[in-house]
């Protein structure tokens, strides 16, 4: 019983040694991982694009707007290809190095912006702008019309 | 609504802008498009 008593007295110290070692690890230098920070999807400012440098930027835009993340990120193969002529996709084959986008949004107010820049090799990639501009033509149109305001009295 | 798009050297550049008239969306494109195209001219020169 005594030797007993004697290896429990000699192994408190240890264990006291080793329950304030894990306290500091588990409350003080622990990294929180995934769940004590919100993960942020991955886009343009989680993966540099070369075309990032010539978007708009935050401070362009002022605190009044905040950047999306979804909508923040480099352009894929299939989206510059989308909805282009065969000419325009050769083009992009032979020519089209990459492209991002950034959008934000107004925080009190109905404004969102959309910055979009593509690079190509050269300069000759009129086919593809042209692809675009329909694309944001046929987009434009899509849009909900709005009724004009009604003009105030004694206007 | 309102797009601008532009090519500048081997860039093509396009921004759009939604939202109410009332919020000064056209002016708003106009500003951000002159205001990106000098972020390309920066980048190019650099």
């Amino acid at each position: 019983m005594t030797s007993q008593d004697s290896l429990f007295s000699r192994l408190v110290p240890g264990l006291l040694v080793a329950a304030a070692l894990f306290a500091a690890w588990r409350f003080l230098i622990r990294d929180p991982g995934q769940h004590g920070v919100a993960q942020q999807a991955p886009g343009v400012l989680d993966a540099p694009s070369s075309a990032a440098p010539y978007l708009l930027q935050s401070s362009q835009l002022g605190p009044t707007f905040d950047q999306q993340s979804v909508g923040t990120r480099a352009v894929t193969a299939a989206e510059i290809r989308a909805g282009q002529s065969a000419h325009a996709r050769d083009v992009i084959e032979s020519s089209w190095k990459n492209g991002a986008r950034a959008l934000w949004m107004q925080a009190h107010g109905s404004v969102s912006v959309n910055s979009e820049a593509e690079l190509f090799a050269s300069s000759s990639f009129t086919p593809v702008a042209d692809g675009i501009r329909d694309r944001l033509a046929k987009r434009y149109h899509a849009s909900a019309a709005r009724p004009p305001a009604a003009i105030p009295a004694g206007a | 609504m309102a797009i601008v798009g532009w090519q500048h050297g081997d860039v093509l550049a396009v921004i759009v802008v939604t939202g109410r008239p009332a919020d000064g969306v056209a002016e708003a494109a106009a500003k951000l498009a002159t205001t990106q195209d000098g972020n390309i001219g920066f980048v190019a020169a650099g």
